[in-house]
């Protein structure tokens, strides 16, 4: 297809269209890496929460350091560390796609870590203390009482951070890893038509995260709890 | 030849005084009766496997504090466009008139929902095509932090005074003020108060996207590091530099935008 812009440029989105197969491949690596960072970022964020709930003081600043120190530490920097000097300063050689996945688990943990703890905080005091007066341990009112009523309220971040982690992957084809980005990059260097590719590479983000940032704001709709 | 033993030199490096670019200020001696407790035998091996030689660092300290400083710099130049530009997309996205209300709502949601790395790539790459001039590197990265920060920062404004009620604006037009002076007068300082938290809070996601702008070849922090990094082939010192930099400056901002969230909005 070509179309002619007022500034006298000949569009070929046909290069698109050809090579379509081989940018929505990367979608495959993009998807594994959110999940897999979700998930990881979930279990971690979800301990360094409930530490930083603890009775010690010492667990207590433990989580709170972790958690400000990865908000404050911008993505890229986390990841190019993970890549570059960790294995020089553990011996821990990772390849390119367990970086990534780490650097964005212990980014996402960070995150996570803030929400699981607003929203367990959230919950009326009442509850905590209806469970231990039952004679739960501690573990058991969370698991049993807590938990289960917080998750709720937690889903709307958490979609949030579904999503913000989801254009955070593109992060890790700076680290060649073959998701939508770096195909992207690829492709703009073989077929020598950048803006073609790189609006390409653009509307597709757009398409698949639109659609997820209208869930999560309907989901927010749909929760919203009434106390 | 180290004057020292083993054990001494592995404290030096580990401890940061770098035996090999420094005159060392400590007598070896002093150092020699430290007591050094039994646990620390396991941490000797670990320094063992990589001795951190600052000595690389102190000389190239002044060239990442100038990576910090252009970081800064450009956060600066993209917040101080972004935030009039996000005022008016506010503004078109509260207008009454539809379809000024649909442009502003599509910028906001497409600038949203595709990654700051592609919009970056995009600038540099792509916008030089379509517009027929050269872009240098910084004018594309301030423009895609300029784009990408006043979507964000056009919803918090939005937010902002769409919370005042709407009665402060009734009041305001009942007792003869225009729009323009009701918004000057009453509902900009109200909205003021309720915007400052949030918009703290992406002008430090604005300081940690300028690390993305390395991607363009901009001197800034990390690509200053992975420059040090390229040359001297020891990737530890200065990217844990910038690293320990990064978190100096956006630690302590995070901390007041919590600071301000729990002062001027817990309700």
């Amino acid at each position: 297809m070509k179309f002619r812009l007022l500034v006298g440029y000949a569009w070929h989105f046909g290069v698109v269209w050809r090579n379509l197969p081989y940018l929505l491949g990367g979608l495959k690596l993009t998807l594994l890496v959110t999940v897999i960072s979700m998930v990881i970022g979930s279990s971690l964020g979800t301990l360094v929460a409930i530490m930083r709930l603890s009775r010690m003081r010492a667990v207590r600043t433990i989580a709170t350091v972790y958690t400000d120190f990865l908000r404050s530490l911008p993505a890229l920097m986390l990841l190019v560390w993970i890549y570059t000097a960790l294995p020089l300063v553990t011996g821990l050689i990772l390849p390119p796609f367990v970086s990534g996945v780490t650097a964005l688990s212990l980014n996402c943990s960070a995150y996570i870590a803030e929400v699981v703890r607003s929203g367990l905080t959230s919950l009326s005091r009442g509850q905590e203390e209806a469970g231990l007066a039952l004679g739960m341990r501690r573990t058991q009112v969370y698991r049993r009482v807590l938990l289960p009523q917080a998750i709720r309220r937690m889903i709307p971040p958490f979609g949030t951070i579904w999503v913000s982690l989801f254009k955070d992957t593109s992060l890790v084809s700076v680290i060649s890893v073959s998701e939508i980005m770096y195909r992207t990059k690829v492709l703009s260097t073989e077929t020598f038509r950048p803006l073609e590719v790189f609006t390409a590479g653009a509307v597709l983000y757009f398409i698949i995260t639109y659609p997820q940032a209208r869930l999560v704001n309907w989901s927010q709709k749909k929760l919203l709890v009434d106390e | 030849m180290s004057a020292f033993t083993f054990r001494q030199e592995a404290l030096f490096t580990f401890a940061g005084c770098p035996t090999q670019f420094f005159e060392l200020a400590l007598p070896h001696y002093l150092v020699w009766w430290v007591p050094l407790p039994k646990g620390v035998v396991v941490v000797e091996n670990l320094i063992a496997l990589y001795s951190f030689k600052w000595g690389f660092l102190w000389a190239d300290l002044p060239f990442l504090l100038g990576g910090l400083l252009e970081s800064l710099k450009l956060a600066a130049i993209g917040a101080a466009l972004a935030y009039p530009f996000a005022l008016i997309i506010a503004g078109w996205r509260m207008c009454r008139i539809r379809p000024v209300q649909w442009v502003a709502q599509f910028y906001i949601d497409f600038f949203r929902a595709t990654p700051f790395l592609t919009q970056l790539l995009w600038m540099y790459f792509a916008l030089p095509i379509l517009l027929g001039i050269d872009l240098s590197p910084v004018v594309a990265g301030a423009l895609a932090l300029m784009l990408n920060y006043a979507a964000y920062q056009g919803e918090v404004f939005r937010a902002g005074l769409e919370s005042i009620e709407r009665g402060q604006r009734e009041a305001a037009r009942a007792l003869g003020m225009s729009g323009a002076q009701a918004l000057r007068r009453v509902l900009v300082p109200q909205a003021i108060v309720r915007v400052l938290p949030a918009s703290l809070s992406q002008l430090t996601s604005l300081i940690k996207d300028t690390s993305l702008l390395s991607v363009i070849t901009i001197a800034e922090l990390t690509y200053r590091a992975q420059a040090i990094a390229g040359v001297t082939l020891r990737s530890v010192e200065p990217l844990t530099a910038a690293a320990v930099l990064y978190v100096i400056v956006i630690w302590p901002l995070a901390a007041v935008a919590n600071y301000l969230h729990r002062r001027l909005l817990a309700t």
